[in-house]
């Protein structure tokens, strides 16, 4: 048994990246879900939506966010219909080991790192693979 | 977001509240670089009003702080809570950046 804790759509930009974070915010609200596995949730989904935004060619035109309750878990899909990126290919394997922020530069942060470091076991499933057509994150949260 | 700073000690401090991800950093990038190009030396972020930030609002502060430290300034962090506080707690930017409890203290 599963219910949908959130299903949006948007125009892929980053002034929409917000408007997840809100709806996500407010849906975990409703359901009393525990707060201190929220912020690595809408940081991820952020993160996924920056990258997209900034990275992709050609940028993708929507992005969809569904998130699944299960018994004891939630099941996050992000997708969208821009190039293939895969975080796993976008760490660099040096600060992946020890994160430097010496090394930061004012373009380039550290979205990868934290994608991997809040969800290592992510599955990215580009449009190739999907007969949705569209890049596909999917990653699960213990509740 | 414009920019709210106020002087404090010598210490220009600027206050972010509410959101500072990609999308705002990109409308306040040359904001800070104009306080920077016009000679402040000493500079604090307050984030004690701050909900989120991301990967590129981190980026734009330790690029603040690199710009800074190479002519001889100072930027400290002053107030993260929740999750800016675990972000940085991450990165481990505070390693590289003083982080004081609030913009008190910072400014001393």
């Amino acid at each position: 048994m599963s219910e949908k804790l959130c299903d949006l759509e948007l125009a892929a930009s980053l002034e929409n990246v917000a408007a997840f974070r809100k709806e996500l915010g407010d849906a975990w609200k409703r359901h009393n879900l525990p707060h201190g596995k929220l912020n690595g949730l809408v940081l991820v989904i952020t993160e996924l939506c920056n990258n997209a935004c900034e990275y992709a060619d050609p940028t993708p035109s929507r992005f969809k966010l569904v998130c699944q309750l299960k018994a004891n878990s939630l099941e996050v899909i992000i997708s969208d219909n821009g190039q293939s990126f895969n975080p796993h290919d976008g760490v660099n394997p040096n600060f992946w080991n020890d994160p430097d922020p010496a090394s930061f530069d004012d373009s380039r942060g550290a979205g990868c790192y934290l994608i991997l470091n809040y969800f290592p076991d992510m599955i990215y499933r580009p449009s190739a693979q999907n007969s949705s057509g569209l890049n596909e994150t999917v990653f699960n949260i213990d509740l | 977001m414009a920019v709210q700073k106020e002087v404090n000690s010598g210490f220009v401090v600027i206050n972010l509240s509410e959101d500072f991800d990609a999308n705002v950093v990109s409308g306040f990038r040359s904001e800070l670089e104009e306080l920077i190009n016009d000679g402040s030396e000493k500079v604090v972020f307050n984030l004690k009003n701050l909900n989120f930030i991301d990967s590129t609002g981190i980026g734009l502060i330790v690029y603040i702080y690199k710009r800074l430290k190479a002519g001889g300034g100072i930027l400290r962090i002053a107030g993260p809570v929740g999750q800016p506080a675990e972000l940085i707690d991450i990165l481990k930017v505070d390693k590289v950046i003083e982080v004081f409890p609030d913009t008190e203290t910072a400014c001393q």
